[in-house]
């Protein structure tokens, strides 16, 4: 992990030099510098503790915000933007990790799992469904007599 | 003296936690009363000695007694009184001495408070409840102690991060403690009825106030830490999707699950092993949370006092209290049989069950979320990140879905519900919901997922007010006579509208702030403006001043809408003795949204010095804290129910109030 931080640390100094004199300004173009914000909020601040470059003052995050905007304002599609980050500092750079092998898992995981609950209480509710009554829509519904006696008793400790 | 004292009353403590484990839990399985008062008494003088050792360490920071180590690396002669006092817990040993005592306090209020459940299940669950403070006690003894001295002491301390002087923060380790240690006590319970092999709904009824209990804190807790992040930090946002922030926020979401699971195994017998396994993973959750923030494991902004040695005795802990309870229920739950109850897809049961489902799948996805980056990198060898985007496809769509069915539940009975019923006494609410969408359609950019989230906010709200109306009548019978029946009503239910509604208003906040947020980044010199947000933005004047321990440079920004002019002074701080930085934000709030500007670093551009200036308009953002806070209300008002006060029976004589009483204090 180190090693990488070194790599991109250097690498940005380089790049960084590029950018260090534009003092940070928003695009003219208003639905692009919403996109640049939007980006801003999906890469990954290289130096930082796990902070999207929108939300990083470090001199870096600074650098990179003017990178996206540059990106943007050349015609870029977002899609293309976080590949020129990815492909510069790795996929580690991007808060919505690419879908993949590797992330297949991630992504497929909320999915699965509602499927195989839902799935699973959907069979449950298969068995035994005739001869239920209609609940009488009242609040004090404990009528399973042994959990009544037991409600019983705990209040007859109380007492 | 005093701190020789303090290590020695925590050796006390952990011995005496100890025997509190050993007698409970013999005397709950020999169904021994001896040695279920051996364990109370236990229980009493670990309570005490972690008391006494958290006033020691308090009082080396009162009197900023540098030959403490601890003291020295965290506190400052010049830090304000309160902030020394907050010291304490402000960092990690101390943390783990005010989480010792909130887990022994429950423990002596589990022996001494919970006279109607059965003693020799109480018997046991104060030994297992013992178990947790002892682990946790003797990891402050032999791997953190917070007693360390100096030699030679410094003359002065190094400081709090100056992040954390701040009021919010102050308090927001304690509640979540709360919250944490809360679970505990469930958890301890779940064991102990595992241990007997039997579940019924006075358990239930025992386990209620409890889950609700930590849950109320940990809400409270989260909502301050977001408060602090929102006006602290400086970037206006109040949620990041932070592994931290997540360590908090699975044990909220899987103990909210637990809350609503209880209820059926209390009102219908149903669920119980289910309830059982809920009440084990929250507590693992909080462990986890703990094990996450710091064994830094995850990178993170706020992780703090970080010691992967340390992360690895935390994680022995965690395997030791997960793995054991999951082998217990492995072996035992099947046995408890008390899943019965029959009840239709469509009723009360199903609605609850439909929740449980969605708040597990969304706790397991933050997990998976969260800790999929180590995976990444030890299977995939590959270096990745899963931040906001990830959560915000996976998770907030999750939780939107068992929202919209969240306002039918109160409507449907137990047993069979009737859906054709419940949407007919809502088709008020489902109307000015989808009113609301169209008009946020209209007006509001034509921003569809955000159209749907107002609505489904609205949806929210209406359904609760719809609720409570049709509980008290309103509009059926005269408005007197509605009053008294709001009078009259059940505090449970009170407090399930009251949550509810809290959380409409937060998804409104929510989906507002997210979608209509304007953000303005611009580089200012002195009298120099730029446009944002309709208001024309001038920086009058930067001047420098002085604090009681730091220094700042003030702005001075004026925004004119055309009709008048609002002023922000955003700062900021340099603090000498941390050698740190921090930004004070300006936030002008009204009824509509925020105002918000931070002072960024200035610099030599085109020949003049200009500073980096952010504006940010959040519109409804008061309504995302006020909706938790609701939420917190909500449980609080459950809490008091008099039924929740654990089992005082109906209707109460002034001899129960009197013994009820302390018990909903203790359980606050």
């Amino acid at each position: 992990m180190k090693w990488l931080l070194v790599a991109l640390v250097s690498q940005m100094a380089l790049a960084g030099a590029a950018f260090a004199a534009i003092p940070e300004a928003p695009l003219e173009d208003r639905v692009l510098e919403a996109r640049a914000q939007g980006l801003a909020r999906e890469i990954r601040c290289v130096v930082c503790e796990n902070e999207p470059v929108a939300l990083s003052s470090a001199d870096i995050a600074v650098d990179m915000r003017a990178a996206i905007r540059a990106r943007v304002k050349a015609g870029d599609t977002d899609q293309q933007v976080r590949r020129f980050f990815a492909d510069r500092y790795g996929e580690f750079v991007l808060l919505r990790p690419r879908i993949g092998p590797e992330t297949l898992a991630l992504w497929g995981a909320p999915f699965v799992l509602l499927a195989l609950g839902g799935g699973a209480l959907f069979m449950m509710s298969r068995r035994g469904d005739a001869g239920i009554e209609a609940g009488d829509g009242s609040d004090a519904a404990v009528d399973d007599a042994t959990a009544r006696a037991a409600l019983a008793n705990l209040e007859r400790e109380q007492s | 003296m005093i701190a020789e004292f303090g290590h020695f009353l925590i050796l006390l403590a952990f011995t005496a936690s100890l025997a509190q484990a050993g007698a409970g839990l013999w005397g709950g399985h020999a169904r021994d009363g001896r040695f279920a008062g051996a364990a109370r008494a236990s229980a009493d003088i670990t309570g005490l000695a972690c008391l006494l050792a958290f006033a020691a360490l308090m009082s080396a920071f009162i009197r900023s007694d540098f030959s403490v180590e601890n003291v020295a690396t965290n506190s400052h002669t010049l830090k304000p009184m309160l902030y020394k006092i907050a010291g304490t817990w402000g960092n990690h040993e101390g943390s783990m001495v005010l989480w010792c005592l909130v887990s022994s306090g429950f423990g002596v209020a589990l022996a001494r408070l919970s006279k109607g459940l059965r003693w020799d299940l109480r018997a046991r669950a104060v030994g297992v409840q013992g178990l947790v403070t002892a682990s946790t006690l003797a990891y402050l003894a032999f791997a953190s102690n917070p007693f360390v001295r100096l030699d030679p002491a410094p003359l002065q301390g190094a400081g709090l991060n100056p992040l954390l002087q701040d009021p919010a923060l102050a308090f927001h380790p304690p509640f979540l403690y709360l919250g944490y240690v809360g679970s505990s006590v469930v958890f301890s319970l779940a064991v102990a009825a595992l241990l007997e092999g039997r579940v019924d709904a006075a358990w239930a009824r025992w386990v209620r106030p409890w889950a609700l209990a930590s849950w109320v804190a940990l809400t409270i807790g989260i909502t301050l830490g977001s408060y602090w992040a929102y006006y602290e930090l400086g970037w206006g946002g109040w949620w990041f999707w932070d592994p931290v922030e997540n360590a908090s926020f699975m044990p909220w979401l899987l103990g909210a699950a637990l809350l609503h699971s209880a209820i059926v195994t209390e009102k219908r017998g149903g669920l119980a092993s289910w309830t059982i396994l809920l009440a084990i993973l929250t507590f693992s959750l909080s462990l986890l949370g703990t094990f996450l923030v710091r064994s830094g494991v995850l990178t993170s902004v706020h992780a703090f006092a970080l010691d992967p040695s340390r992360g690895f005795l935390i994680l022995l802990i965690l395997i030791f209290f997960t793995g054991g309870a999951l082998a217990l229920y492995a072996w035992r739950g099947p046995s408890l049989g008390s899943d019965r109850g029959l009840f239709a897809p469509v009723s009360r049961e199903g609605a609850l069950v439909l929740n449980n489902l969605f708040l597990t799948v969304a706790t397991a996805t933050v997990l998976i979320g969260t800790l999929y980056p180590l995976l990444g990198e030890a299977v995939f060898k590959q270096a990745l990140s899963v931040g906001p985007p990830y959560f915000n496809l996976t998770f907030t769509p999750l939780m939107g879905l068992v929202l919209i069915a969240l306002p039918l539940a109160p409507f449907m009975s137990w047993k069979r519900g009737d859906l054709m019923g419940a949407l007919q006494r809502l088709w008020a609410a489902a109307a000015i919901a989808a009113l609301a969408g169209t008009l946020t359609l209209a007006l509001m950019g034509g921003k569809a997922l955000a159209s749907l989230g107002i609505a489904l906010g609205t949806w929210l709200v209406c359904g609760a007010v719809v609720e409570l109306f049709d509980r008290i009548k309103f509009g059926q019978v005269p408005l007197s006579q509605a009053l008294k029946r709001l009078k009259g009503l059940q505090r449970s239910a009170l407090g399930m509208t009251l949550a509810h509604l809290g959380m409409g208003i937060f998804v409104i906040g929510a989906v507002s702030e997210v979608a209509f947020r304007i953000e303005h980044t611009a580089t200012m010199g002195l009298g120099e403006t730029t446009q944002f947000a309709g208001r024309t933005v001038t920086l009058k004047s930067v001047t420098a001043g002085e604090g009681p321990n730091y220094y700042t440079d003030r702005a001075e920004i004026a925004l004119n809408d055309g009709k008048q002019t609002i002023v922000l002074t955003p700062e900021k701080r340099f603090y000498p003795a941390a050698r740190m930085a921090t930004t004070e934000v300006a936030i002008k709030s009204s009824a509509g949204g925020d105002l918000y500007a931070a002072l960024g670093d200035p610099a030599e551009v085109n020949g003049r010095t200009a500073w980096t200036v952010r504006l940010y308009w959040n519109p409804m953002i008061i309504l995302i804290f006020g909706g938790a806070f609701m939420m917190a209300l909500g449980g609080l008002v459950s809490l008091s129910d008099r039924r929740l006060r654990v089992g005082a029976p109906q209707p109460a004589r002034k001899k129960t109030e009197a013994v009820a009483l302390p018990n909903a204090v203790a359980a606050e």
